[in-house]
């Protein structure tokens, strides 16, 4: 029988954010809103569970505050 | 020329979807897919004709974003940029950041988008072109 893996749905969040393209913007606010995420913090939440500090840059932050607004 | 087993489109037949109502990203991204995939001498082909007619205010926008994208790609290979791209249509008045809501979005689009499609006002940051 096949298996098939499938990211969680907060994995393929942090995924988009990091790929950060037009479309993956787009994707990432669908999630965000199939989530129920409203909080940039729950966003970062999310990424430092899948991410090094140090790459959480400045430039994650204004791609999440753009996500939300 | 080589031949191809699909239909490449064209940046006009790509405007034109657009034109149409599909989703601009797609018919956006379908162009630069078959540019890609095309020969490096099969490739001017697909942008040899202007963009049809500019209707409305949006659509002007994305006419200004194929034309960056053909400037950035024939530049980046070293074809011969088509004049059409440097129309006076082509270029926006005001600063366009695609998609973007909060301001400091658009202060990393303005900061990060390579010069030539900050030239046609086009804010799209450094990733525009990219697919995968």
């Amino acid at each position: 029988m096949t298996e098939v893996y499938l990211p969680s749905l907060d994995y393929l969040l942090a995924m988009k954010i990091v790929a950060g393209r037009r479309q993956d913007m787009r994707d990432a606010r669908a999630l965000i809103q199939y989530l129920n995420i409203s909080h940039s913090q729950e966003v970062i939440d999310v990424l430092q569970k899948y991410m090094p500090q140090q790459y959480l840059t400045v430039k994650l932050q204004y791609i999440i505050e753009d996500l939300l607004a | 020329m080589s031949t191809y087993h699909w239909h490449r489109y064209t940046a006009l037949e790509s405007f034109d979807r657009i034109k149409k109502g599909e989703d601009p990203w797609v018919a956006h991204g379908d162009f630069l897919d078959d540019w890609r995939r095309s020969s490096h001498e099969d490739r001017l082909e697909l942008v040899k004709e202007p963009l049809g007619e500019i209707i409305i205010p949006e659509e002007r926008q994305w006419a200004a974003l194929f034309a960056a994208s053909i400037e950035y790609l024939c530049t980046q290979e070293g074809n011969n940029v088509p004049s059409w791209v440097k129309e006076a249509r082509y270029y926006l008045q005001e600063p366009w950041y695609p998609e973007a809501r909060s301001e400091n979005m658009r202060r990393l689009l303005r900061e990060t988008t390579p010069l030539m499609f900050a030239q046609h006002n086009v804010f799209g940051g450094n990733n525009i072109l990219d697919r995968v």
